[in-house]
């Protein structure tokens, strides 16, 4: 009688064997997937959009700038909570120079309110910002073990070249999740 | 003076002679030709009259006597056809019988009818008739054989077969001869009975021209051998030639306690090279053997034995040792558990079984089939989904999420696909071993079977009431 387990144990294998993998469509540049969200372009986003790790290391968010159009300056806000992170350095993205410009481009980071404003203005009468791409490079050390967003205040604002505001249409967040 | 006693002492003699021999006297006039050419017919009573001389029972009048007391009688041959005119030439031939006839054609086939007149009374002594369905040639091989029934004998056995020579080749036929089985054990009637049931089958399978036996009791006569003495295949081949026969057939019936053994071989005569040899082992009554021997004429010509005759096998007391035994519907039901369609076949229903299985092989290819589909698509989706979250190029991120969902799509259709293949093929299975269990083969337990049934016996030919009892 053991061949007939054997038997059985075969066919309940051919039957459940087949699992389906269900991918995860969760890339933060991915239109369709912000728009799942309520992101709509032009928009700003963080990238990752959720990063795991330990407390005291350092994380790296990208800020980008998804979809937007004939951006001649920007000016964008970033709240977090300043007793979880720190700001370790915040440094301008390649969107920005790749096409040999060199746009002017700083930034304030105010520990006790945990802000960063970030500011940045196309100085070519031509070339100007149109897609999306990576505007700056942020990385924030963890203090805390705990779970904290990063977030883009509505303060943020892209304006064209004759200084006139684009509206945009979403504004990310990141999820840190500190152990 | 002394040449002509010799003369007359020679003819003396002869008269003596003439005086010893008893045969009658007969004279053969031309056949009536009727609808075919008069040489024709002579050419044909010209063949009944070389042949009717070859009896040896009959002296046969000269010819050209009869035709000249035809011709001073002022009668063609052919022109004589009446009784009266055939008993008036006979008597002036001195025959004490006179054979006529006639040979007519009607649409392809020919006519022969001849009579045998007694002069003395004017009667037909005898009479025969023949109807030939082919070429005029035929004719040849019908008047010989005439020759030998008009004089009262029966035709060589070479003749027949010559005469059934195209029907030989038109449906396969082959000619052969069967030798007495050997007796080992058993008692020479017994053997011949046998041998004699077994010769009956084989002419029943309609595959062979069976040489008569006492034919060939007279060939054999003629050897000097006796049936009992020819069992060498030399020998056999000898007589077969002799037969005129394709193959010969030569066996022995053996016993070992309770069981019997059949042998049986067929051989060429042109050859000596046995054709096939065959031989089954039984245990019951003596009885039982006649169905055995039965059932081995047809296995020996290459035939599955009818239904009746492996039903009577089946349904008697005797059980054979070398016939597949112990079937059950369990035995059924476990084999199509292992095997779909497995049982069937062991329960000899092969159009079902081979159903089952094929059926079950296609089920299983096309979930194979999908299952690869489905394994295809799995790996996209994997893959597609890895570039896709790597990606940081919109347009690409947009193809890759698409490819990835329409990978993920296929992934779900084939695996939909392969479960519906795979229940199909459970369900399938399912039923074939219900099915294997239910038409499985029954066990013969006499306690099982009714006490009065209804049959039909087959050598009575008649419906039996028949009453009987358990003792298992």
């Amino acid at each position: 009688m053991r061949w007939i387990k054997n038997y059985i144990v075969i066919i309940s294998l051919l039957l459940v064997s087949c699992e389906i993998v269900e991918p995860e469509l969760k890339n933060p540049l991915d239109v369709e997937y912000n728009n799942s969200k309520g992101i709509n372009p032009p928009a700003f986003i963080f990238s990752p959009d959720e990063v795991t790790s330990s407390s005291g290391s350092n994380v790296t968010l990208k800020v980008n700038a998804l979809e937007v159009s004939n951006v001649a300056g920007a000016h964008i806000q970033i709240k977090y909570d300043q007793n979880k992170l720190s700001v370790n350095s915040v440094s301008q993205g390649d969107w920005l120079i790749g096409g040999g410009q060199s746009p002017l481009f700083f930034y304030e980071d105010d520990p006790l309110l945990g802000m960063i404003n970030i500011y940045y203005s196309i100085l070519s009468d031509s070339e100007y910002l149109s897609g999306t791409g990576v505007v700056a490079f942020i990385i924030f050390n963890i203090s805390a073990p705990a779970q904290t967003t990063v977030q883009l205040t509505s303060t943020t604002k892209i304006v064209d070249k004759e200084n006139q505001e684009i509206q945009l249409n979403g504004l990310g967040k990141a999820l840190i999740n500190a152990q | 003076m002394v040449r002509f006693y010799k003369i007359y002492i020679l003819l003396f003699i002869c008269s003596i002679l003439n005086a010893q021999d008893t045969r009658p006297s007969v004279a053969i006039l031309d056949f009536e030709a009727k609808g075919i050419p008069t040489y024709e017919a002579e050419t044909l009573t010209e063949r009944l009259r070389s042949e009717i001389a070859n009896t040896n029972a009959i002296r046969l009048t000269d010819r050209k006597l009869l035709e000249k007391i035809l011709q001073e009688q002022g009668l063609q041959q052919s022109g004589c056809t009446t009784d009266e005119c055939a008993a008036e030439v006979g008597q002036l031939l001195g025959a004490q019988f006179i054979i006529s006839g006639s040979i007519g054609k009607l649409g392809s086939s020919f006519t022969v009818d001849v009579k045998m007149v007694s002069v003395t009374t004017g009667a037909a002594e005898r009479a025969k008739a023949v109807t030939h369905k082919g070429d005029i040639v035929g004719l040849l091989i019908e008047m010989e054989i005439l020759a030998w029934e008009i004089v009262g004998l029966k035709a060589p056995q070479e003749l027949l077969l010559k005469r059934g020579g195209d029907e030989i080749d038109s449906e396969d036929k082959v000619t052969l001869a069967v030798l007495d089985f050997e007796a080992r054990g058993i008692s020479i009637l017994e053997s011949q009975t046998l041998t004699d049931r077994f010769s009956t089958e084989i002419g029943n399978t309609d595959k062979a021209i069976l040489v008569d036996r006492n034919a060939m009791g007279e060939i054999m006569q003629e050897q000097g051998y006796t049936e009992a003495e020819c069992s060498s295949e030399e020998c056999a081949a000898e007589v077969g030639a002799m037969l005129g026969v394709q193959f010969m057939v030569s066996g022995a019936i053996g016993k070992l306690g309770d069981t019997y053994t059949i042998d049986a071989k067929m051989f060429s005569v042109q050859t000596g090279a046995a054709e096939k040899t065959i031989n089954t082992t039984y245990s019951g009554k003596v009885d039982g053997l006649i169905t055995e021997i039965e059932i081995l004429a047809w296995e020996i010509m290459g035939l599955k034995a009818p239904k009746t005759l492996l039903n009577r096998r089946s349904g008697g007391n005797a059980q054979v040792l070398n016939a597949p035994r112990g079937k059950s519907r369990f035995g059924a039901m476990m084999r199509s558990m292992v095997i779909p369609g497995w049982g069937q076949l062991y329960s000899d229903r092969k159009l079902v079984g081979w159903t089952i299985l094929g059926g079950e092989l296609a089920i299983s290819a096309l979930a194979f089939s999908a299952y690869s589909s489905y394994s295809t698509a799995n790996s996209d989706v994997v893959a597609f989904n890895q570039q896709y979250n790597n990606s940081t190029d919109p347009a690409q991120i947009a193809d890759l999420r698409s490819k990835t969902l329409q990978a993920e799509a296929d992934q779900i259709s084939s695996n939909d696909q392969m479960t519906t293949m795979i229940y199909a093929a459970g369900g399938l299975w399912a039923i074939n071993v219900v099915h294997a269990l239910l038409t499985g083969p029954k066990v013969d337990i006499a306690s099982k079977a009714s006490f009065f049934d209804l049959v039909y016996h087959p050598e009575m030919f008649q419906p039996q009431l028949r009453f009987s009892i358990a003792l298992d």
